[in-house]
């Protein structure tokens, strides 16, 4: 009884490891490190797996193990931590049509946001979860996944301009 | 600036590489770190007698008719070097017990380099070695144990083994049940003198023997238990293309009937038969969530105990062909947080708590 369904891990590994794998590199903005926490991630999602029982508690389980994972390595690796950046963009005069390079500037500030504010975004509007879901996926309190979003728009906002980050946009804040 | 941030994380998203990742060697951390919890919650793990006595066996390995003997004399766990069976203990240090079976000889149980022990209450007896995967397997009754051994390379094929207790000798070994050193097939089951081996392996094979005659005897797919003839499997729509949503419980290994709900998804805490397969004991979802039932196999009766006042219960395994063991969680059902033992009685309708644990205990397997 309550044992590991090793076939059934398998299978959701095999399913859902390339999702988990995305929402990992977009947090860690490496893809070595995100194979590391993904495979760190579902190392735990195994031992947890006789209590989990159902496809969706298991994806909540490993949603969460990588965004713990990854805020407690941010937190060992300093390096990891927010990264200053001296090089503030000239949003008012930068020309719109260079879609790659506001691509490539959009992911560089986004990497250089403090890890819990990169995380609750890329869970509300990568991954769409709501403020709750977000919150149970950090193992925090709804009203520090409204705050921890709320800096890390700012910050983008103040680095890329309005119109790369919205005040009221279609990413549905609030939800 | 014209893209949002989420179309820029998306297109990032979609333009990584898909990741090198080996399930077999995830699996093989899981278990290595399930086997470490084990050995770190014999420090930390308690047990406090509670309000039901245990009655200590006169003779606990005399070969007595179990069903003679008080429910309570069956409850057994391990925590770290001691199995608890009943009241009584029994000391194996210095090995840490990573899993268990009972016998009608005593306990056999596997250390935490993969060795497999055998003790009377005793001291105890080297009688295998698993290299590294740690399942046993035992009938509800008799003395056979089986295991699957490996090397601890994963270069070999992996054998299947059953030993006898009361003859203190190996009985049966085969490396025809599929599975490789990564993903070694699990012995899931010892019925009748018959082993039933699952091969995890894509694609998937069934396989059975008979201990006595080492001829194959026929099996089915997705088993999950076997008791008293009766084998219980997962029912799958369109060739496992879609998640399982019942439970078979058949004599015949190749019937799809008799069907049993369950909890539709991946399930772990998989159907379990009582030692007769009179009852079922599996999950079922809900609109709340899921909880664990007890179905009459013949009647498709629900005859689940009352249980209140847990958040979470998860079963641990029959002790006779009435009652099971239960935990009974009233935060986090996390494998190590202070929880409630119970004996649940089918008959009785009714549940009671035998002890209190706290921290990484081990059940057996069955």
């Amino acid at each position: 009884m309550a044992r590991r369904d090793t076939a059934a891990f398998a299978e959701f590994a095999a399913a859902r490891s390339r999702s988990l794998y995305r929402a990992a590199y977009l947090m860690v903005g490496d893809h070595a490190l995100a194979e590391d926490l993904l495979q760190e991630a579902l190392t735990k999602t195994y031992v947890a797996w006789p209590r989990l029982r159902a496809v969706a508690n298991a994806d909540a389980y490993a949603r969460k193990a990588i965004t713990t994972t990854a805020i407690n390595w941010w937190r060992r690796r300093s390096w990891h931590a927010e990264r200053p950046r001296g090089d503030v963009p000239e949003v008012a005069v930068r020309d719109h049509s260079d879609r790659v390079s506001d691509h490539d500037t959009m992911w560089m500030e986004l990497q250089g946001l403090p890890p819990r504010q990169r995380a609750a975004i890329v869970l509300r509007y990568y991954e769409d979860l709501t403020e709750r879901e977000t919150a149970e996926a950090m193992g925090c309190s709804v009203g520090t996944v409204k705050s921890q979003v709320y800096a890390g728009l700012e910050k983008l906002r103040t680095r890329l301009g309005p119109a790369a980050v919205p005040m009221t946009t279609e990413m549905g804040v609030g939800r | 600036m014209t893209e949002t941030l989420k179309d820029m994380m998306t297109a990032r998203a979609d333009a990584a590489p898909g990741p090198h990742l080996d399930v077999g060697d995830v699996i093989r951390a899981g278990r290595r770190r399930v086997l470490r919890n084990r050995a770190a919650g014999g420090t930390a793990a308690c047990a406090v007698l509670a309000a039901v006595a245990l009655i200590a066996p006169t003779h606990p390995f005399g070969g007595a008719d179990p069903s003679a003997v008080d429910s309570a004399d069956r409850v057994t766990y391990a925590v770290g070097s001691t199995i608890h069976d009943g009241n009584r203990t029994i000391d194996v240090a210095p090995h840490e017990v990573t899993s268990y079976v009972r016998t009608d000889d005593g306990f056999a149980y596997a250390a935490q380099d993969g060795r497999i022990y055998f003790t009377d209450g005793g001291a105890s007896e080297q009688i295998g070695d698993s290299g590294g995967d740690h399942r046993l397997a035992a009938d509800d009754s008799g003395s056979y144990v089986g295991w699957t051994e490996v090397d601890g390379y994963g270069d070999q094929r992996p054998e299947v083994v059953v030993y006898d207790t009361a003859r203190r000798t190996e009985v049966f070994r085969t490396s025809a049940a599929g599975g490789d050193g990564r993903l070694p097939p699990l012995v899931m089951a010892i019925d009748d003198g018959v082993v039933y081996v699952r091969d995890d392996l894509k694609p998937y094979t069934a396989a059975a023997w008979d201990v006595s005659t080492s001829d194959p005897v026929p099996s089915s797919l997705a088993l999950t238990d076997v008791a008293n003839g009766y084998i219980a499997r997962d029912y799958w729509r369109d060739n496992a293309q879609n998640p399982r949503t019942a439970t078979i419980v058949s004599r015949d290994p190749d019937s799809d009937q008799p069907r049993f709900p369950r909890l539709d998804g991946i399930s772990n805490s998989l159907s379990d038969l009582s030692p007769s397969g009179r009852y079922i004991l599996s999950d079922v979802g809900e609109p709340s969530g899921f909880r664990q039932v007890v179905v009459e196999r013949a009647t498709k009766t629900e005859v689940t105990p009352r249980v209140v006042g847990y958040a979470h219960e998860d079963p641990a395994y029959w002790i006779d062909d009435d009652r099971y063991v239960l935990e009974g969680y009233t935060g986090i059902n996390d494998g190590m947080s202070k929880r409630d033992l119970l004996v649940c009685s089918v008959s009785a309708g009714s549940c009671e708590v035998v002890t209190t644990l706290e921290g990484g205990v081990t059940f057996p397997d069955d």
